[in-house]
């Protein structure tokens, strides 16, 4: 049974999946998030970095992406890996702050 | 080429002399109508015997109805003391709008009116209560005409119609957001309606209400019996000032309310609709409060899809759905 894991990044972390999903193609974020945890698992901060990044897994080379300032405590790969949950445009909307 | 039944009787009635095709929804607010000519927009107030004084427009019309005193309707009258449609059912009052809505190029006509309504069981009794002759004089201008099919629709679908083309695969959420009440549709991705309801609290005069709690618009604004004057209130807020209140100053009160308003909307969702947030690929905020709020807090354009001229997007859309299926 797959589970649903929500996972809150800062927006340099955020902008940097924004960057890696315009060079593989991903249109959603999850799907791309799903493809790194399920291979790499805690090696996604490397893995975003580039530097071992196969090419044929996402279709890319090493990209411009730079680093990111701290490891991303994920978990590590298993069979029943959680399902990354997209955000939605109603999520977005209860996460919005009206007061800044 | 396959025509359903409606679209042939709609098709054949097209052609046929006389006969237009209206879209028509009776809120408690506003009454709106589209046609061939436009749409057109009165706000849902009247005063009986207006004087002569009494200045009217398209929008502001004079109306006698066959058997009833001359009224005086529109945004000019509530902005004074008038009767409000807000505490009568729509069906109750779907006649009498809708002669208030007629246009001088209706006469001679038979016209099919599309009417929404939020209630299912409704629609049949609303049906009944357009259908039939209509003997008006509307500014002067005597009109007869003979509505003679009502098209009763689900209000939603229409905004849906409208806001379609910016549509994302998959299902929506649509909010109408009116002064009285918002209402809320869950449309699943073949545009069926699978669930909502009116929601009360959601409505734009909570935001207008708490305005007018607020201690220095109450200062500044209330009459000698310190009464606040709502109606002024709800015109002000597209505005830039209200009475002695500065631009400054009445933005960001403005902003503090409308701040305050959308959590309150964050809060209502978050209980009742948590589920379909987190799967819905599209958010529709519209009526006459998506044209107001976006207005005033642009972070909403990031998230929902607000249709062209969001105030008449439901009649508008209504219309257009029909017509696509002749």
């Amino acid at each position: 049974m797959s589970k649903t894991l929500q996972i809150t990044v800062t927006d340099e972390v955020a902008q940097q999946i924004k960057a890696l999903m315009g060079i593989t193609g991903h249109e959603r974020p999850g799907a791309l998030i799903n493809l790194l945890v399920r291979r790499y698992g805690q090696d996604l901060a490397r893995c975003m970095s580039g530097d071992v990044l196969p090419a044929q897994d996402v279709r890319v080379q090493p990209s411009p992406v730079v680093s990111l300032p701290t490891p991303v405590d994920l978990p590590l790969p298993h069979e029943d890996v959680p399902t990354f949950q997209d955000t939605t445009p109603g999520t977005a909307f209860l996460a919005m702050d009206f007061d800044s | 080429m396959t025509l359903t039944a409606q679209s042939i009787n709609l098709s054949t009635l097209a052609n046929a002399k006389h006969t237009r095709l209206v879209s028509f929804e009776n809120s408690n607010s506003f009454l709106k109508r589209h046609d061939s000519e436009g749409s057109l927009v009165i706000a849902a107030g009247h005063r009986e015997n207006p004087s002569v004084h009494a200045h009217s427009d398209d929008e502001n019309p004079i109306v006698i109805l066959e058997g009833q005193r001359p009224r005086w309707y529109g945004a000019r009258v509530c902005q004074g003391d008038h009767v409000s449609n807000s505490h009568r059912s729509k069906i109750e009052t779907a006649r009498e709008s809708f002669a208030a809505c007629l246009r001088p190029s209706d006469d001679g006509r038979d016209l099919i009116v599309i009417a929404s309504h939020w209630d299912k069981p409704a629609l049949e009794a609303l049906k009944v209560s357009l259908q039939g002759q209509y003997k008006v004089i509307r500014n002067g201008v005597k009109i007869q005409c003979a509505v003679t099919q009502v098209i009763p629709t689900m209000e939603g679908l229409g905004s849906y119609h409208s806001a379609k083309s910016q549509l994302k695969d998959g299902s929506t959420l649509l909010i109408e957001l009116g002064y009285g009440t918002a209402e809320i549709w869950f449309i699943d991705e073949s545009g069926q309606i699978v669930d909502g309801a009116p929601v009360t609290r959601l409505g734009v005069i909570n935001l207008v209400k708490a305005i007018a709690d607020d201690p220095t618009v109450r200062a500044l604004t209330q009459d000698n019996s310190g009464t606040v004057n709502l109606s002024a209130i709800s015109q002000a807020l597209q505005q830039d000032t209200l009475g002695k209140i500065g631009a400054a100053n009445w933005q960001a009160v403005k902003a503090k309310y409308a701040s305050e308003f959308l959590k309150d909307f964050q809060g209502y969702l978050r209980t009742q609709h948590a589920n379909h947030l987190q799967s819905v690929s599209n958010l529709v905020l519209t009526g006459g409060g998506a044209a107001l709020l976006s207005s005033i807090q642009p972070k909403l354009s990031q998230v929902f899809i607000v249709p062209h001229q969001p105030q008449t997007a439901s009649v508008r859309g209504a219309y257009e759905r029909q017509m696509s299926n002749v």
